[in-house]
C-alpha cells in the first residue's frame, strides 16, 4: 500500500512540475501602455568609388566574355541610421556592409519599446559616406497604440521610409 | 492528444536533464566512455530545435514570439545576408512555405537527425537500454493522461505581426532562453549556450582525469569461447583469428580505446576458476589493476576472521555505497571492480571449500550501476540462466543477491545480510577440505 501511494506521490510530482512549469510564471513581454517600433531594411549603400568607363583598347586587352564597359570598385560604404522620436534619440548605428569583400547590403534590425502615444517620428539615413548629411530621411506625425507593433521599412524602388 | 504530446514533450528535457545529470554525478562520462557523452551533446540541441519548431507550428501569440525572437538570434549568426527577422514584420511577408518548413523540419527533417544522433550516441553500447520499463512507461503515461485532462494545453491568442504581445504563458522548459536574449542581448545568449555546450563536451577531458587500466589477453588460456564478447557493455572485445598456432579458430582481442575496465569479461571467462590447478591464477581475459588471483586472496583472507555455523562471505563493486556500509558494519566482504567480475566458480569455491556458508551479492542495479549491466550477467549466471554458470551442486539458498532496484532490496544491506543469515539452512557436511 506504502509502494502503490509513493509512487502515486512520485508520478504526481513529476507530471506536477510538467504541468506548472510548461505554462508558469507568465512572462511579461511589454506593460500595458507600451508599444514596440520595429525598425528593419537591407539597403546596399554607395560603393566607395566612381565608376570609371574603360576606353576600347582596355576592353580589347580583356578576354570577350568579361568586357564590361564599366570598371567599379566592389566595395560599399557603411549605412548610418538615426531614428528620432520627438526630438529624443532612440536609435542610431552604423551597419557595416555584408560580404567577404564590403560589397553587400548592410542590414539594420532593431526592436526598440516605447510608450504608447502621438510622437513625431525622424528616421534618417546617409549611405555615401558624406558625413553628417542624411541622403534620405522622413519625418511624420504617428499616434502609437499600447500593444502595437509599428513597422518602419525602407523602400527600394521609391528609395523612401515607410512608416507604418 | 495535443496535451499529451506538450507535456511529453517537456517529460523530455526532464528526463534528458536528469540523465545528464545522473551521468555526471556517477561519473561515468570520462574515461572512453567519452563518446557517449559529447554524442549527447549534439541531441541536446536538436531536442530543443524539435521543441521549439513544433511551437512555431501553432502559430498562436507565443509562436509569434518565438518566431521573432529565435529570428533575432539567428540573424546574430554572421552566416545570412539578409536578416530573418525582417521575414516578420507584417502578416503579409510571411507565406505558407514558411509552415511547410516548419513542418516539415518539426515532422521529418530533425527526427531524421535525432535518430541518428541517438544511433550514434549508444554505438559504443552493447544492449542499449532505449525503452524504459514498461510498468514506468504505463505509469508515466497515465499520470500524463490525468494531467492532460485536468490542464489541457491550450492555444494563446492568434497571432498578429501588427500587434506586440504583451504577455503570454511560456512554456519555460523549452523556452527559457528567450527572455534571456531580450535581457542580456542575443550575441550574449549565444556565448552563453555555446559556452556552457563546449564546458560540457570538455568535461571528460577536465582534471581529475581518469585513467584506467584495460583488459589483457592471456592467449595460452583463451580458447576463444567468445563468451567475454558476449558479455563486454561497451562493444570492446573482438573474436580475431589466432595468432599463436594454438589449435582454436579465434582468440579474443580488446580494443584498448573502448574498453572500461569493468572486468564484466573476466566474470565470463570460463578459465578464470579459483579451482584450477595451474598456478598462478591467470584467466584468458584479465583486469590488470585486479587480477582474479587477488580477488581468490581476498575472499580467503576475509573469511578467515569468520566464526560459528553462519558464516557470511559478501562481495560489493568498489567504491560504492554498498561497500562502504559493509566496512562500517564489520563485515566480511571483497571488493570487486563490478559485481559482473567474479565468476559464478569463486562463489562455488567458497562454498564447496567450506570457507563460508554463504555468499552475498551486494550492488547497485542497471540503471544505477558505475558500469553497465554487471548485476543483470550476475543475476543470469547465478540463476544458471547465463555462462558460466553457477554449478548445480550449489545449494541456492546459500547465495543471495541484493541489488538496488530489485524488490527484495527495501533497506540497509548490513539488514539484508542478517536476513539472509538467519535463513541459511543447516551447515554444510564437515570433511570438505579447506584449501588455500
Amino acid at each position: 500500500m506504502i509502494r502503490i501511494l509513493g509512487q502515486v506521490i512520485a508520478y504526481g510530482c513529476f507530471v506536477a512540475v510538467l504541468g506548472v512549469f510548461s505554462v508558469w510564471p507568465d512572462y511579461q513581454l511589454l506593460d500595458k501602455q507600451e508599444a514596440i517600433v520595429s525598425l528593419t531594411f537591407s539597403h546596399p549603400a554607395e560603393r566607395i568609388g566612381e565608376c570609371r568607363r574603360l576606353s576600347q583598347e582596355e576592353l580589347n586587352e580583356l578576354p570577350p566574355n568579361m568586357r564590361k564597359p564599366d570598371e567599379c570598385p566592389r566595395e560599399r560604404h557603411q549605412v548610418q541610421v538615426e531614428m528620432r522620436f520627438d526630438d529624443r534619440l532612440v536609435y542610431a548605428e552604423t551597419a557595416p556592409p555584408s560580404g567577404l569583400w564590403k560589397d553587400g547590403k548592410a542590414n539594420i534590425y532593431q526592436r526598440v519599446t516605447i510608450d504608447a502615444g502621438v510622437y513625431s517620428v525622424f528616421i534618417g539615413m546617409n549611405d555615401s559616406g558624406s558625413g553628417d548629411a542624411y541622403d534620405y530621411q522622413q519625418q511624420q506625425q504617428v499616434m502609437i497604440a499600447p500593444g502595437q507593433n509599428l513597422v518602419i521599412t525602407f523602400d527600394e524602388l521609391q528609395k523612401t521610409f515607410v512608416i507604418e | 492528444m495535443r496535451s499529451l504530446h506538450r507535456y511529453a514533450s517537456d517529460g523530455a528535457i526532464v528526463t534528458i536533464l536528469l540523465h545528464l545529470c545522473k551521468e555526471f554525478s556517477f561519473d561515468t562520462y570520462r574515461g572512453n566512455r567519452w563518446f557517449s557523452w559529447i554524442t549527447g551533446m549534439p541531441l541536446v540541441w536538436l531536442v530543443f530545435t524539435l521543441g521549439i519548431t513544433g511551437y512555431w507550428l501553432v502559430w498562436d501569440e507565443l509562436a509569434q514570439y518565438v518566431a521573432i525572437t529565435s529570428a533575432e538570434l539567428l540573424d546574430r549568426i554572421p552566416i545570412f545576408t539578409d536578416s530573418m527577422a525582417a521575414n516578420f514584420l507584417n502578416d503579409a511577408a510571411l507565406s505558407n512555405r514558411f509552415f511547410t518548413l516548419m513542418a516539415f523540419m518539426h515532422l521529418i527533417g530533425l527526427p531524421i537527425f535525432l535518430v541518428f544522433g541517438i544511433w550514434l550516441h549508444v554505438f559504443r553500447l552493447s544492449s542499449p537500454g532505449i525503452n524504459p520499463p514498461r510498468r514506468l512507461m504505463a505509469g508515466t503515461l497515465l499520470a500524463m493522461l490525468v494531467l492532460s485532462l485536468i490542464f489541457p494545453a491550450a492555444s494563446q491568442d492568434k497571432a498578429d505581426l501588427a500587434l506586440a504581445p504583451q504577455s503570454m504563458e511560456l512554456d519555460w522548459f523549452y523556452l527559457h532562453v528567450y527572455p534571456l536574449a531580450q535581457i542580456l542581448s542575443p550575441g550574449l545568449v549565444w556565448l552563453l549556450l555555446v559556452g556552457i555546450s563546449a564546458l560540457i563536451v570538455i568535461a571528460p577531458w577536465l582534471p581529475r582525469k581518469q585513467t584506467t587500466q584495460p583488459a589483457t589477453v592471456n592467449l595460452e588460456n583463451c580458447n576463444g569461447c567468445q563468451r567475454c564478447v558476449d558479455d563486454c557493455p561497451y562493444s570492446a572485445i573482438q573474436m580475431s583469428p589466432r595468432s599463436d598456432g594454438l589449435k582454436f579458430e579465434t582468440e579474443a582481442v580488446v580494443i584498448p580505446d573502448l574498453c572500461v575496465s569493468c572486468g564484466i569479461c573476466v566474470g565470463a571467462c570460463p578459465t578464470a576458476s579459483p579451482f584450477r590447478k595451474r598456478r598462478p591464477l591467470v584467466p584468458g581475459i584479465e583486469l590488470p589493476a585486479l587480477p582474479a588471483a587477488a580477488i581468490k586472496e581476498s575472499m580467503i583472507a576475509a573469511t578467515s576472521t569468520l566464526t560459528g555455523d553462519k558464516r557470511i562471505l559478501s562481495f560489493a563493486c568498489r567504491g560504492s555505497s554498498v561497500s562502504a556500509e559493509l566496512k562500517a558494519a564489520g563485515e566480511a566482504f571483497v571488493e570487486v571492480e563490478c559485481m559482473g567480475q567474479t565468476p559464478p566458480p569463486f562463489f562455488d569455491y567458497i562454498l564447496s571449500r567450506n570457507f563460508a556458508d554463504g555468499v552475498f551479492l551486494a550492488a547497485c542495479d542497471g540503471s544505477t550501476c558505475h558500469y553497465r549491466l554487471g548485476t543483470e550477467v550476475t543475476q543470469q549466471r547465478i540463476e544458471r540462466k547465463r555462462d558460466p554458470r553457477l554449478r548445480k551442486r550449489i545449494d541456492d539458498r546459500r547465495i543471495a543477491a541484493a541489488w538496488r532496484d530489485f524488490p527484495e532490496y527495501t533497506g540497509r544491506v548490513v539488514d539484508q545480510i542478517n536476513a539472509f543469515r538467519n535463513s541459511l539452512p543447516a551447515p554444510v557436511q564437515v570433511g570438505q577440505e579447506a584449501a588455500a
